[in-house]
């Protein structure tokens, strides 16, 4: 047979072997992985996502139905993210605790978990927070090629930028040094050890980044400390993100080495949230965009988390089928439809 | 010596010749082993001698020894002739010496496979209301009935919680149905002078609470010490006023084979209360809190759940059940309801028990199942397996529900009268619809008349519209097409001053 057989089939069929040999190394070994994992390859151990699970943990409020499936849901999708690009996952349990709650606070839950995972994942360089009620639309972009293989062209330091809370900037005191006085810091990517974004009403706390090193742990150290902000956390509405803005505002050497993303690289709103103007581009998720997540911020406060939560998730399954989901739901499930009149689900 | 050796020989001759080494002559013999060499024994008087004097030894050595065995297992020797049919049984099977493995009964995850033995444990006052629904769900537990024995503890009752009782267990033991008949029943009455009353209000005051826990928790003691019999592998404690539990449920919690388990309780509630609502709070897990709430507490001060006067900022088991939940998910806890409990009997063997005290500032179960948490056993409660506790309304519960009655009635009573009312005016004046609409079309027709001479093309019409109306006013009154007619006879009539202005 193989005389019989030319060399160009030879080439073609030994082609054909190597394509599904790629095709069973790419999607059946842990290869792949392995390399987007490892630090000095891909570099996924950089990056550990702390996800805030069991809010409220039936404590004072029922955690019922609902509840459990957004906290379903939300995990299910970071872990199928992390999983793709090799990055960790924290997640902690945000059930309501006295030492957390205003009048009795001790600290903030924010600042301990990010602690506790610093020092439980040595190799992490950035940590990213992220809320319960938000959902990553988009699991084929990753944390490196989205923002941090080129982190100073997509961050601001510059807040007037934007700037929803009219924060004066930069400093102007003359004591101060040339960098605390530049509006950009030292302008060096490397320097930025926070990147959060903003929405209407200022910082926004459910999806942010923060970097291993020295300057972090003064940061909450002093962000922990009621003195720091003058005990102002029983009138503030916003807890931790309050006191950030505060330490922002008053202090130089946190500003320097803060950095901004525009919100819907890392923190698209819904409709609901921030929409008493109407529809914002700087804000608000759009579909056509391929905005990379979505956060339901406050929408326990009179709209439907799960309810949300659902379509959003459904639309990121719509957006980002494979060839195969589209082909039977497309064209399968229509022409069914067509032929028998019954709706199929495939 | 062999006879034909020749001495001087240096050749043995291969074959003999005369015969064979046993000294016979050679013919026409039979055996089975011919070519074996066999000495002719005690041959001589002494080597008879020396086989006489080793078989009497034998003989001694083997009474002897058999003399020693039972002189020291001590039992008698005429067992061994009368085939132990006439001595030894009196002291072998003593009627007060019971032998027990209690290894054999730890308690595992597939109990009814292994036949392990549950001790149910109720504890009853005042309960003859509850007794009925309670025995319902005795009969349908999938658990093989004989394996479950039945300890019920009778106390302060001033009703007919006993008779209820008895009757209902002799009818459940008669059932005809073998496999319905429970194991060994239990009955145990024993006052403790319970002072609180057995109405929702009283039970579930807050003042009540410590001292009626701990009048409970002895009940529990005195209950669980009388009936655990050491063939006991599993202890289930059960209230009367569960409403809806799984048949399963005894199953289903041995499952997972812990120490100490429970599921979730809720309770159901009417419509206008929200449908339903956790009941059971005495499940939680400890929180630092609660902890340094129990540091500053008296010593004999008992912690309490639910009630607002101790905020423990504890997660609560009834908090957190998902309706479309995982049914097996596990939560560990450190406090348990005593609604239902399935433990091993083992937790109660090793000393575990309902603390009548302030163990650690909690009393009856919280304090069990802080002291087996303590002993180092597993506590877990299943916040997505749900039983369901009777609703009892409360006195403002009872008051509202009797307001909503008299509303309804009253509701009804308007609706009644509205419709008796609409029902005479559509009698007396029911005609009058008709009666005006033949009025009318007579008056249009009249008016159709009085048109005709005057214009050229109104009488077409009028003659067409008194066509269409005239057959059907025939036909009935009510009728729709009469409507319409009359209605088509307003449009001619409509039309008509158009086209003659």
């Amino acid at each position: 047979m193989g005389a019989r057989m030319g060399r160009k089939t030879k080439f073609r069929l030994a082609g054909v072997l190597f394509l599904i040999a790629l095709i069973i190394i790419f999607y059946n070994t842990p290869l792949v992985h392995i390399w987007r994992r490892t630090a000095w390859l891909g570099g996924g151990q950089k990056f550990v996502i702390i996800l805030a699970a069991n809010v409220g943990g039936g404590v004072m409020e029922w955690k019922g139905a609902r509840e459990w499936a957004i906290e379903r849901d939300s995990v299910r999708n970071k872990k199928k993210y992390v999983k793709k690009w090799g990055y960790d996952l924290e997640i902690v349990d945000m059930s309501t605790k006295k030492r957390y709650a205003h009048e009795w606070r001790e600290s903030w839950e924010k600042v301990d978990f990010v602690r506790s995972t610093l020092r439980k994942y040595p190799k992490a360089e950035w940590i990213w927070w992220l809320d319960l009620n938000t959902f990553i639309m988009e699991p084929s972009y990753s944390l490196q090629s989205h923002i941090f293989n080129d982190l100073n062209k997509h961050i601001y330091r510059d807040i007037t930028y934007y700037n929803p809370l009219n924060i004066s900037h930069p400093f102007t005191d003359d004591y101060l040094d040339e960098e605390s006085r530049s509006p950009v810091g030292d302008g060096d990517p490397d320097s930025v050890k926070l990147i959060l974004s903003q929405d209407c009403s200022g910082f926004n706390l459910g999806s942010f980044f923060i970097r291993r090193s020295a300057w972090t742990e003064r940061l909450l150290d002093v962000w922990w400390d009621p003195v720091a902000y003058e005990q102002k956390h029983m009138e503030w509405e916003h807890k931790e993100q309050d006191a950030l803005e505060q330490l922002y505002t008053a202090q130089p050497w946190i500003r320097k080495h803060t950095a901004f993303l525009p919100q819907r690289m890392i923190n698209s709103f819904p409709t609901g949230a921030c929409g008493e103007h109407g529809n914002d581009t700087r804000i608000h998720y759009n579909e056509k965009d391929r905005d990379f997540l979505v956060n339901m911020a406050g929408c326990e406060w009179g709209r439907d988390c799960w309810g949300e939560m659902y379509n959003f998730r459904e639309l990121s399954y719509y957006l980002n089928r494979n060839p195969w989901e589209r082909f039977k739901e497309d064209l399968v499930a229509v022409v069914w439809e067509k032929i028998t009149g019954h709706k199929v689900k495939l | 010596m062999l006879p034909f050796a020749s001495s001087g020989s240096k050749v043995t001759p291969r074959h003999h010749v005369s015969g064979y080494s046993n000294g016979y002559p050679r013919g026409n013999t039979f055996e089975l082993s011919p070519h074996r060499f066999q000495p002719r024994l005690n041959a001589t008087p002494a080597g008879r001698r020396r086989r006489r004097f080793y078989l009497r030894l034998a003989i001694f050595t083997t009474l002897g020894c058999l003399g020693l065995y039972f002189l020291l297992s001590g039992s008698s020797i005429w067992s061994l002739f009368s085939l132990g049919l006439l001595s030894g049984a009196e002291d072998i099977q003593l009627e007060t010496v019971r032998y027990y493995d209690l290894s054999n009964v730890q308690g595992t995850a597939r109990g009814w496979e292994r036949e392990e033995r549950i001790l149910l444990c109720v504890p009853l006052r005042d309960a003859e209301p509850h007794l009925p629904m309670f025995f319902s769900h005795l009969r349908n537990f999938t658990y093989p009935h004989h394996l479950i024995d039945l300890a019920f503890l009778v106390s302060d009752s001033k009703d007919r919680t006993l008779e209820v009782l008895v009757e209902n267990l002799e009818a459940i033991q008669a059932s005809e149905n073998e496999n319905a008949h429970y194991g060994e029943i239990s009955i145990i009455e024993k006052d403790f002078g319970q002072k609180v009353n057995q109405d929702v209000e009283s039970r579930h005051g807050f003042a009540a609470q410590a001292s009626r826990r701990k009048l409970m928790a002895q009940a529990r003691n005195w209950l669980l010490s009388a009936a655990l019999r050491p063939y006991h592998s599993w202890v289930y404690w059960r209230d009367v006023d569960v409403e809806t539990a799984p048949f399963t449920i005894l199953e289903d919690l041995m499952r997972h084979n812990k120490d100490v388990i429970v599921p979730n309780v809720w309770r159901p509630l009417p419509d206008w209360l929200g449908g339903e609502q956790p009941y059971d709070l005495n499940s939680w897990q400890e929180s630092e809190t609660a902890l340094a709430l129990a540091d500053t507490l008296d010593e004999d001060a008992v912690i309490v759940e639910g009630y607002a006067e101790y905020a423990t900022w504890r997660p609560h088991l009834a908090y957190l059940r998902d309706p479309y939940g995982d049914p097996d998910m596990e939560m560990e806890i450190d406090g348990v309801g005593g609604v239902s409990i399935l433990a091993k009997a083992k937790v109660f063997r090793s000393g575990v028990h309902f603390p009548a005290f302030s163990f650690q500032k909690h009393a009856e179960t919280e304090g069990f199942g802080k002291m087996s948490r303590r002993m180092g056993y597993s506590v877990v409660g299943l916040p997505h397996y749900t039983i369901w506790h009777l609703y009892e309304p409360s006195i403002d519960d009872i008051k509202h529900m009797e307001e909503m009655e008299q509303d309804r009635l009253r509701r009804e009573q308007e609706e009644k009268d509205k419709a008796e009312k609409a029902k005479k005016i559509k009698e007396q004046f029911g005609d009058a619809n008709s009666q005006w609409e033949k009025d009318k079309s007579e008056l249009q027709n009249l008016a159709a008349q009085d048109k005709s001479p005057k214009g050229d093309e109104a009488p077409a019409d009028g003659s067409k519209g008194k066509a269409g109306t005239e057959p059907d006013i025939k036909k009935g009154a009510e009728a729709v097409a009469n409507k319409e007619a009359v209605k088509k006879d307003e449009g001619a009539q409509a039309q008509q001053p158009n086209k003659q202005s």
